[in-house]
């Protein structure tokens, strides 16, 4: 994870210097602004030099969206800090985990009151293991601002679905700890391709099994049992799905259920 | 709550974050996003001002923006500018797909600096997700002439949504480098759930495997 985060971090802060110099790049500019906006010079060749990256991807008929990230320049305006901080560890909370499951995701809560689902985030979905203590949990951040989204430990028993109008979407309950509290949560999870889906689903089985190993089998034995076949189930028509088409698998599935 | 520039109770240093704008530019789906992640999308609008605690992870270890969002109709405006006393930094919203919030922008701008003399903020162009946009970037330029920091973002397509609160970070902080990185990830704890909530929670959960997922594309989760 925190390797994979790496070069956005990174490449934030590579673009900076480039943003806050432009005028050796842009000299031409600069002098020629320089006649008539006097001491502004620099930052008027900054405002330029925006204008003038953004002009050809608008006369292109380019994407707003890109054409907006050149044109951006950052302000110059200074201020009194307000508070000190210094430099803290960093530390990511996963130093000791090595992540069984990792792939690119939305993520939704399902809102009781509101009877709808609702998008909680975009960012990695992990399944995380434990080196030491061999606990394994679901952890999802946040793009860009890294926060946390999802954060349980996977109980043996639970069941993950395919979501009825997606086969791109698993669904599960859990009682999630994201926001550092105890939360009973609905949660969907939605990737790619029906191929990622389903292998979330069958990770997710499979960490739930280890954790049944590891903490014992829930209270409700029924329950567990229903659930392991379910499962067993579901690694078979996975195995079978390797080989024919993902729809004719969903089908098995619901048949099954 | 703490006061402005005080630390919270758990020793995270905060600050308050005056969050303004026309009415409908996006401001509390804005602050939602940042919230609990959901993009919505009914417009009701804010009466008076709501104050949102939104907390960062950075370098420079956690900080937290109170973030008060005012309302921007006029007849739900409630104190107004008797919001913006303390602010210490702000972001004045407009939605390019209509040029009158634009052209309001100045006197936001006006407004607040009345009260709050000298503090970063943030000019945004919110819902540039939209094709056929009303105020193209080169007519941004209220920006220049007030030596404010301008963001293009989309609240729906969460573009550049968190640059608002990087840049306002850093000059509060007074480090142009900072960043933002990983929340600490601390253990979750086992939960044992009987069997009676466990069945609850199974017929919830049937009824919401039926329920659509909001509209949306894949472009933001493509490998």
């Amino acid at each position: 994870m925190s390797s994979e985060e790496q070069p956005t971090v990174k490449a934030d802060t590579a673009e900076e210097p480039k943003a806050a110099s432009p005028t050796p790049i842009f000299g031409a500019s600069s002098t020629f602004g320089g006649t008539g906006f006097g001491g502004f010079a620099a930052q008027a060749a900054a405002a330029d030099s925006g204008d003038a990256a953004a002009t050809p991807a608008a006369a292109a008929g380019g994407d707003d969206e890109e054409e907006a990230a050149e044109g951006e320049e950052e302000c110059k305006a200074e201020f009194k800090p307000v508070v000190q901080l210094d430099e803290v560890e960093i530390s990511t909370g996963e130093e000791e985990e090595e992540a069984l499951f990792d792939a690119k995701c939305k993520l939704y809560r399902y809102d009781n009151d509101a009877a709808e689902w609702k998008e909680r985030g975009v960012g990695q979905g992990r399944i995380l293991k434990h080196k030491e203590n061999k606990k394994i949990r679901f952890l999802m951040r946040q793009d860009k601002t890294l926060k946390i989204r999802g954060n349980h430990i996977i109980m043996p028993g639970t069941k993950v679905q395919e979501h009825g109008g997606s086969d791109k979407a698993m669904v599960w309950s859990c009682v999630d700890f994201a926001d550092e509290s105890q939360r009973m949560e609905l949660f969907c999870i939605r990737f790619a391709t029906p191929e990622r889906a389903q292998q979330f689903q069958a990770a997710y089985h499979d960490a739930g099994r280890q954790m049944g190993e590891l903490i014992g089998q829930p209270d409700f034995v029924e329950q567990s049992e229903e659930s392991k076949a379910a499962d067993e189930l579901a690694a078979e028509v996975e195995a079978k799905a390797k080989v024919e088409e993902g729809g004719e698998a969903k089908q098995e599935t619901a048949a099954a259920e | 709550m703490a006061l402005p520039g005080q630390q919270t109770p758990d020793g995270v240093p905060s600050f308050k974050l005056v969050l303004v704008g026309d009415g409908g530019t996006g401001k509390t789906t804005f602050v939602k996003r940042h919230l609990t992640g959901e993009f919505e999308k009914k417009y009701e609008p804010t009466i008076g001002v709501e104050v949102h605690p939104l907390d960062f992870t950075t370098n420079r270890g956690k900080i937290r923006f109170y973030c008060w969002d005012t309302a921007g109709q006029e007849k739900f405006g409630g104190l107004r500018d008797g919001y913006y006393i303390h602010g210490q930094c702000a972001i004045i919203m407009f939605d390019v797909t209509s040029r009158l919030t634009y052209k309001n922008v100045p006197t936001w701008h006006r407004d607040l600096c009345r009260v709050c003399e000298n503090i970063p903020i943030v000019l945004c162009g919110n819902k540039v997700d939209v094709k056929n946009r009303q105020v193209k970037p080169k007519q941004v330029t209220f920006h220049r002439k007030k030596n404010l920091q301008y963001h293009e973002i989309s609240a729906k397509s969460n573009y550049n949504y968190e640059k608002p609160f990087l840049y306002l970070a850093r000059k509060l902080v007074g480090d142009a480098n900072l960043h933002f990185v990983e929340q600490v990830a601390l253990a979750p704890p086992e939960v044992q759930i009987d069997i009676q909530q466990q069945q609850e929670y199974e017929k919830q959960l049937q009824e919401a495997a039926n329920m659509p997922l909001p509209d949306g594309d894949d472009d933001d989760i493509a490998e």
